[in-house]
């Protein structure tokens, strides 16, 4: 059951995936156990083969989907067992920039890793990016921005993170199309990831 | 090295021959640029898109990193490097991957719009002025002004030249005006030698119709690539250019796109046997990020949140102004936009296609880099815009290509033959938007694609012609010509984006897609699109094939008619009035959808299609 999962997520059978988990849960198999032993390492090989070049967006896209289609029935239960999730992460697309794709796409990533994402959407400005982070408590912040136009509202938001005096408690994370490691290492970000399968790795190392 | 030490390399491109001198230690893809060829780089040569892959016939640089990223060793054995990752070194003899050529008219299908009532707001006059005398003194201006009985304003080059042609032509001259506005004065009768041209702008192809303005004839027309491709492939890559090169970047954007229209007007009066100077009228629709840029108007507002162009009213401005080769002092007209990306393509097309007047629920596409859709639910119409990226164009495909001589435009699989169909019916050597659109569609249709747009084998027999695995699997269509897997997942996100756009806007006016009446597509795909394979590729929702219309291109088209009926430009209020922009960004739904849209219909809905059609057929 747990390998049936695990392939309907590579294969991103994204219709039936919320009935398989459910049966999976009705056959006794626990949320965790689908979650680490189903949905993870499915998840893990999207990364590689993605990595590899053996996967194209679109197919990494469909399978996280996927992905997220199992995890909308296991949150519940998840919560209600009191597991704990490997970190928190408060993700957005910077102020002005609209680009939210990318950015989706590394927050499902993160949530099949066993990450508790919290997804501000687009256009998220300093302020709330800094009024999540003193509510939720994040481990991580990820900002993405697809513009060079944009990009420059990322050191605006490490700034004002400072300012509340959160940046000793949270790890900035940027990523998008012009962002570079070098923009961030001038920024003073703790991290790039120039895709959604690094982004992942990233959080893992930085925790 | 100390200055005017600059030393310089001799290039050879083939197969031309033409030997350029390029300054050693510049960056390879800039220095071609300024020798003024066309290479593609949609990364704008950060080395992250291998776009802009050149031939070493000789003296190949070593391969970097970058080069081994996109290309594999037998590529690179070849001579193959990807030219932003070079400087100029030595001599050379290097192949471009440019493609030039005309765009074969017979596969545009351009269908020239005739007969009618014409008004174009220019005319031309035959008048014998009376001769001055003792007693009339009247100036030759106003000699002239009277005679047409009307006052005029006259540009200070024209009226230099009045008194030479009046007193060598024994007063006769043929007048040439707009409204209050001499345009041309001319020796001899020329009241029939008035024409116009209509330019359509798109991100990837150019399009110019010539056409005499006195019966309103179509004379010649002509369509090209864009050559602003060369600094990136969609609008937003262009605006960057602009937002890093700052005013010369914009300069040089505007000047490029110019010469590349002034080539096709120099070839299309040369084709009708006219001269440049006498196109008085120029009537110009394109996105708005491409009329900023063809004006020199800095676009930057149009990128980011919340999308404020310079300007979206329609605009008149004289030839001279922007360098436009027609008669200097005539007037471009410049078609008004809804938003930063509903533009003046869409407006004419809406115009062409006749939206929003009668009762009926018809959807209006413009497939191009963008797409654009207008959904019209009676009198009102509902319009966005997506992000399909060039897939549909041929231009971020592996062997894509405009719809020139040479490009597979059209694939068939009826009673077990592959058929692909070649513009110029010359050898394949590339495919365009319609030929790639068939052929993903046959390729899902007998199952060698999965739901999920994977090539995979089957017992069909066409397995044979899939090549390679996994990511590298390639199946071949003909003469060489291969649709890739990659290929296959750019068309996925580009159908992705139209079919999500889609979808919202149904959403919106609270219909569903059987209520649609009418679906009328212009743009990339041209006059040869096959409206099944819009279906079966699931860009388009489940509707009936015959409810399908393909309208060629329908901006260009709309640009013919404002051309010659100036009174359509009060239809283009009208339409702009009436349509409600609708910001896909700003819709939280569109993600979600364009994820689910990614995946083909599933093969319980290309059976159903296959019904439906058999029942109709």
């Amino acid at each position: 059951m747990l390998d049936k999962i695990k392939q309907a997520v590579l294969a991103g059978e994204m219709e039936g995936i919320a009935e398989l988990t459910n049966q999976a849960l009705a056959q006794g198999i626990g949320a965790r156990e689908i979650l680490d032993q189903a949905l993870t390492p499915a998840m893990d090989i999207v990364g590689e083969e993605y990595e590899k070049g053996d996967r194209y967006v679109p197919e990494m896209l469909i399978s996280a989907e996927t992905m997220k289609g199992a995890v909308t029935v296991l949150k519940p239960l998840l919560v209600e067992a009191g597991v704990k999730a490997r970190g928190k992460v408060v993700i957005g697309t910077v102020e002005g920039d609209l680009h939210d794709i990318g950015k989706d796409l590394v927050a499902m990533m993160l949530e099949g890793a066993g990450f508790e994402v919290l997804n501000l959407g687009a256009e998220v400005t300093a302020e709330q990016f800094v009024k999540t982070a003193k509510e939720y408590e994040p481990d991580i912040v990820g900002m993405s921005a697809l513009l060079t136009t944009t990009m420059i509202h990322m050191p605006d938001v490490i700034d004002a993170l400072q300012q509340a005096g959160l940046r000793d408690r949270v790890k900035v994370i940027i990523g998008g199309a012009p962002v570079t490691q070098g923009y961030a290492d001038k920024i003073g970000a703790d991290g790039y990831a120039p895709d959604a399968a690094s982004a992942t790795k990233l959080a893992k190392s930085l925790l | 090295m100390s200055k005017g030490e600059d030393k310089k390399a001799k290039l050879t491109i083939m197969p031309e021959k033409k030997e350029i001198l390029l300054s050693v230690g510049e960056n390879l893809l800039l220095a071609l640029r300024k020798e003024g060829l066309n290479i593609q780089s949609l990364c704008n040569g950060a080395g992250t898109c291998g776009q802009c892959r050149i031939r070493f016939e000789q003296g190949a640089p070593s391969p970097t990193d970058g080069d081994r990223r996109f290309l594999d060793s037998q590529e690179i054995q070849d001579g193959w490097r990807l030219s932003c990752l070079h400087k100029v070194e030595d001599k050379a003899a290097i192949y471009l991957t440019t493609q030039t050529g005309q765009l074969d008219a017979k596969a545009q299908e351009d269908i020239p719009l005739e007969g009618g009532e014409i008004d174009p707001g220019i005319d031309a006059h035959f008048l014998r002025l009376p001769p001055p005398g003792r007693d009339d003194q009247r100036a030759d201006l106003l000699r002239l002004q009277e005679t047409l009985g009307q006052e005029m304003t006259v540009p200070l080059p024209v009226l230099k030249r009045l008194p030479s042609i009046l007193r060598d032509n024994e007063f006769s001259l043929t007048v040439i005006k707009a409204e209050k506005e001499i345009l041309n004065l001319l020796p001899n009768d020329h009241s029939h030698d008035i024409y116009g041209v209509a330019i359509d702008i798109g991100t990837t192809t150019l399009a110019c119709y010539l056409f005499e303005l006195v019966e309103g004839r179509q004379l010649a027309v002509a369509a090209g690539s864009n050559s602003q491709r060369a600094f990136g492939a969609d609008v937003i890559s262009r605006i960057q250019y602009v937002h890093e090169q700052g005013e010369q970047g914009l300069v040089e954007l505007q000047r490029t796109v110019v010469d590349a229209l002034n080539k096709l007007i120099v070839g299309m009066a040369r084709e009708a046997r006219i001269e440049t100077p006498a196109i008085y009228k120029a009537t110009v629709v394109g996105n708005p990020t491409m009329l900023h840029l063809f004006l020199g108007i800095d676009p930057s507002g149009i990128d980011h949140s919340p999308y404020v162009p310079v300007m979206q009213e329609g605009l008149t401005v004289e030839a001279d102004e922007i360098g436009l080769d027609i008669c200097r002092s005539a007037k471009a007209d410049i078609i008004p936009a809804i938003s930063a990306y509903v533009g003046a393509d869409i407006i004419a097309g809406m115009l062409y296609a006749n939206l929003g007047m009668t009762d009926a629920i018809e959807l209006f596409l413009d497939i191009g880099t963008n797409g654009e859709i207008a959904l019209a639910v009676g009198k009102k119409i509902f319009a966005c815009s997506t992000a399909a990226g060039p897939a549909f164009e041929g231009a971020s495909i592996s062997q894509g290509m405009s719809a020139l001589d040479g490009a597979i435009h059209r694939v068939t699989f009826e009673e077990d033959v592959l058929s692909c169909f070649v513009i110029g019916k010359k050898k394949a050597r590339g495919i365009c938007g319609s030929g790639l659109l068939d052929a993903v569609a046959v390729l899902r249709e007998i199952g060698l694609i999965d739901r999920s747009g994977r090539l995979c084998r089957t017992e069909h027999p066409l397995s044979s012609h899939i090549e390679g695995e996994g990511t590298r699997a390639r199946f071949l269509l003909s003469d060489g010509v291969y649709i890739t897997q990659k290929d296959i997942r750019e068309f996925q996100l580009a159908k992705a984006a139209i079919r999500a756009g889609i979808e919202v806007m149904l959403e919106h006016a609270s219909i569903v897609s059987d209520d649609i009446d009418r679906v009328l597509v212009g743009g990339a795909f041209g006059s040869s699109l096959s409206p099944q394979s819009l279906l079966r590729t699931g860009l388009l929702p489940l509707i009936d094939a015959e409810r399908i219309i393909a309208l060629g291109n329908s901006a260009g088209q709309g640009a013919k008619l404002i051309l010659r009926d100036c009174r359509n430009t009060q239809r283009l209020q009208q339409l702009i009035k009436s349509t409600n922009y609708i910001e896909l960004s700003f819709i939280k739904e569109f993600s979600q959808k364009f994820i689910t849209h990614m995946q083909f219909p599933t093969d319980k809905e290309l059976l159903t299609l296959q019904q439906r059609s058999e029942r109709e057929g």
